[in-house]
């Protein structure tokens, strides 16, 4: 949970089920170029970004351009790609906001703990995320 | 050609069917050298796969490639950005995924789902990936 400007934790309210979160490309190879889908490896837990969980943003809260944009969310974007959250809860994985645009998706392991489930649900993951935008 | 040398070949296909089983082949090559020059966040502390590490994916898909008497199957190369190299294939409910840990000293493995079940082998030999891919071409 990120903490305000006084340093006291803010309360965010929970994603509805019908919500959308959006994942990001970062690099061209986190596409499939035969398909133009997020590859798995975007669903692979980094430590790099994901410390709380897979790093998500909150497609209510903010414009697919500006994701795609601003480096607020990415300092590259090559693709965007949604999750719909009760669909990820439907699959015991949680989707947890830690501000007004942000939430991270709980539940994914990290592939040097837990290899097999790391891949399953980075290949499940890829499965149902919708690709959005890409570069052109 | 004795019996030795027929199974030694990599297929026994039709030109056309090499030609096309060839480029998916070449293709892949293309696209894990093409993970040396993707676009690395390095003040984030992303990182390209290593030559070494890159030489190492090459090796394990070329004697796979030469011992499979199946079709070689379109497939797509991806990192995390820590020098890890992982390749996908994929048909249907059939999806196998090739890791190659940054670390040279640290074996590959290969996670398979076909249907419902999965399974997760590691310290993966060429013999054993060829086996694997061989299942695209019942898929």
């Amino acid at each position: 949970m990120r903490q305000g400007p006084a340093g006291e934790q803010q309360v965010h309210p929970p994603l509805e089920c019908s919500s959308l979160v959006y994942r990001l490309a970062r690099k061209r190879s986190d596409l499939n170029p035969d398909t133009n889908e997020l590859s798995p490896a975007v669903f692979i837990r980094q430590e790099h970004y994901d410390d709380q969980g897979l790093s998500v943003v909150i497609e209510d809260a903010v414009p697919l351009e500006q994701v795609c944009t601003s480096e607020r969310y990415a300092r590259r974007c090559y693709g965007v790609a949604t999750l719909h959250v009760g669909r990820l809860r439907d699959h015991m994985l949680e989707v947890e906001p830690d501000d007004f645009d942000h939430a991270n998706v709980t539940g994914v392991p990290y592939p040097s703990d837990e290899p097999q489930r790391a891949e399953s649900l980075s290949r499940w993951l890829a499965k149902h995320a919708r690709t959005v935008w890409r570069r052109p | 050609m004795g019996m030795a040398a027929v199974l030694a070949s990599p297929l026994q296909v039709s030109d056309a069917s090499r030609s096309l089983v060839d480029r998916n082949y070449n293709v892949l090559v293309g696209r894990v050298r093409d993970l040396l020059s993707d676009d690395y966040d390095v003040e984030i502390g992303e990182q390209a796969p290593s030559a070494e590490n890159i030489d190492r994916a090459m090796t394990l898909l070329s004697d796979a490639f030469q011992v499979m008497r199946s079709p070689f199957p379109r497939a797509f190369a991806s990192t995390t950005g820590r020098g890890d190299i992982r390749i996908y294939w994929r048909s249907g409910e059939l999806d196998l995924h090739l890791i190659i840990p940054a670390d040279v000293g640290e074996a590959p493995s290969l996670y398979l789902h076909d249907g419902g079940s999965e399974s997760f082998d590691r310290d993966v030999s060429s013999a054993q990936l060829a086996d694997r891919l061989s299942r695209f071409s019942r898929a």
